[in-house]
């Protein structure tokens, strides 16, 4: 087979091999059918090179035949300090463990997320297709967040003396990748209500991860998202409480926890997006609420309602009375209307007053 | 003159404040505030740059006011403007 590429095609480096002749079907073919030799090459020549960064889409769907379906293909970059993404590769799909922690937790947290949502819901990575996940640790100076940016994740190592680095928490990163996700399903817009259910999905998936990786029923979870984030200087539990909003932290630097529990407490001033991360203590809670009466693991049955909801029922815009009626509908399809299930589900909003 | 400055949302969406008035101010404070509100046009920003950003980024709200004007400018992290850049930093570290 080799024999009837073109030899522009075996030129090496000075060349940019995605404007290789073999055109991209061609490419694809060898992929899928090719001899283990061939297959390499076309798949190195491709795919490691750093220039194909700006060139991801291109052959973003070459790449995901070359690796199982539900295979992970995960990257991850280190910044060193600077802002500058995604930074240099420190370590790859099958690469064994590093010397650096920041890395070595992105990865394992990468994979259990994507594990989850591949394992329980059949999800094939962020955008269901077999997307490679990035991940950029060590970015900016003591920077005190995690973030995604539209493509990857990227995670700050805190800046020591309130905070630690933001790969120690497995839920952080389920959350960060979980907003992936939600960018390709119901895309909610980040403001407001619509915001606020995206930042909840997040913590949801994020806490299910943790969940599923620790083996734990709901009434053994701590519920807890960002446990390990503060350092010994901080009064707190962690970052926002699911179970019980409002109640993660007071301490005299940070404040106090600000989420609400209850639709009639929404928070409608316009820090942090119209309070993205502070009305979602009371999805969270509706989460929680329905998790606990289905009972089972919280993936199993409440985490595959949400997970619907948030592939199938949901526009950008929802509110959290939309995103309520959603997760009922959701409830109604997968176990039946009248259902225990959806009871819970109908329950769990009521008690924290959008039903 | 007072300054008041927010830094809110990021993931763990605790608001970080700080608030210097003149009249409390060192000199060299409020010599470096006027320097930096100067050259960065502060006063003919838009009320809005940029939408919310990336989910998780920080959101900056900064509010002056001096003898002659007041105006408020919220950002986030990636909509910044060059200009403004030296006066967030400045900001940043007296939180």
């Amino acid at each position: 087979m080799a024999k009837n590429i073109s030899p522009v095609c075996r030129l090496p480096r000075s060349f940019h091999p995605i404007q290789c002749i073999i055109p991209p079907y061609m490419a694809e073919s060898i992929i899928k059918k090719g001899d283990d030799e061939l297959k390499t090459w076309a798949i190195s020549t491709l795919m490691i090179s750093e220039e194909f960064r700006g060139r991801r889409k291109a052959i973003g769907n070459l790449a995901a035949l070359a690796v199982p379906a539900g295979g992970k293909r995960r990257t991850v970059y280190d910044a060193r300090n600077s802002e500058d993404l995604p930074g240099v590769i420190v370590r790859r799909e099958g690469d064994t463990r590093t010397g650096d922690d920041a890395v070595n937790e992105a990865y394992d947290g990468a994979g259990s997320t994507h594990d989850l949502y591949y394992e329980i819901y059949n999800r094939n990575s962020i955008d269901n297709r077999g997307m490679g996940i990035d991940s950029t640790v060590h970015f900016g100076e003591k920077y005190d967040n995690a973030f995604w940016n539209g493509t990857q994740m990227v995670y700050g190592d805190g800046d020591g003396r309130l905070f630690n680095r933001f790969t120690i928490a497995v839920d952080v990163i389920g959350h960060e990748l979980t907003h992936g996700v939600t960018q390709y399903e119901a895309n909610l817009v980040y403001q407001g209500e619509p915001g606020a259910l995206n930042e909840s999905f997040s913590d949801v998936f994020g806490i299910l991860t943790k969940q599923r990786f620790l083996n734990q029923h709901p009434d053994e979870s701590d519920w807890i998202i960002g446990e390990g984030l503060f350092t010994k200087n901080v009064k707190g539990l962690g970052i926002r409480s699911m179970k019980d909003p409002g109640s993660a932290y007071d301490d005299p630097v940070l404040g106090k926890d600000p989420q609400p529990d209850h639709y009639g407490n929404l928070y409608k001033g316009s820090a942090d997006s119209g309070g993205v991360h502070i009305n979602s203590g009371i999805p969270n809670k509706a989460f929680y609420l329905a998790a606990m009466e289905i009972g089972g693991y919280a993936w199993d049955k409440a985490g595959r309602i949400w997970y619907h909801t948030l592939v199938d029922h949901l526009g950008s815009r929802a509110d959290f009375k939309r995103a309520a009626q959603a997760t009922v509908q959701a409830a109604g399809e997968l176990y039946g209307e009248k259902s225990n299930e959806q009871k819970a589900v109908k329950s769990a909003w009521a008690q924290v007053g959008v039903m | 003159m007072k300054v008041l400055f927010e830094q809110s949302g990021g993931f763990t969406g605790i608001s970080r404040h700080v608030s210097i008035d003149s009249d409390s101010s060192s000199r060299d404070v409020n010599e470096k505030l006027r320097q930096l509100i100067e050259s960065s046009r502060f006063f003919d920003m838009p009320d809005r740059i940029g939408t919310s950003g990336h989910p998780d980024g920080f959101q900056y709200d900064i509010f002056i006011e001096d003898e002659k004007r007041a105006h408020r400018v919220i950002m986030n992290e990636t909509s910044i403007p060059g200009e403004l850049k030296p006066l967030v930093k400045y900001l940043l570290e007296k939180i």
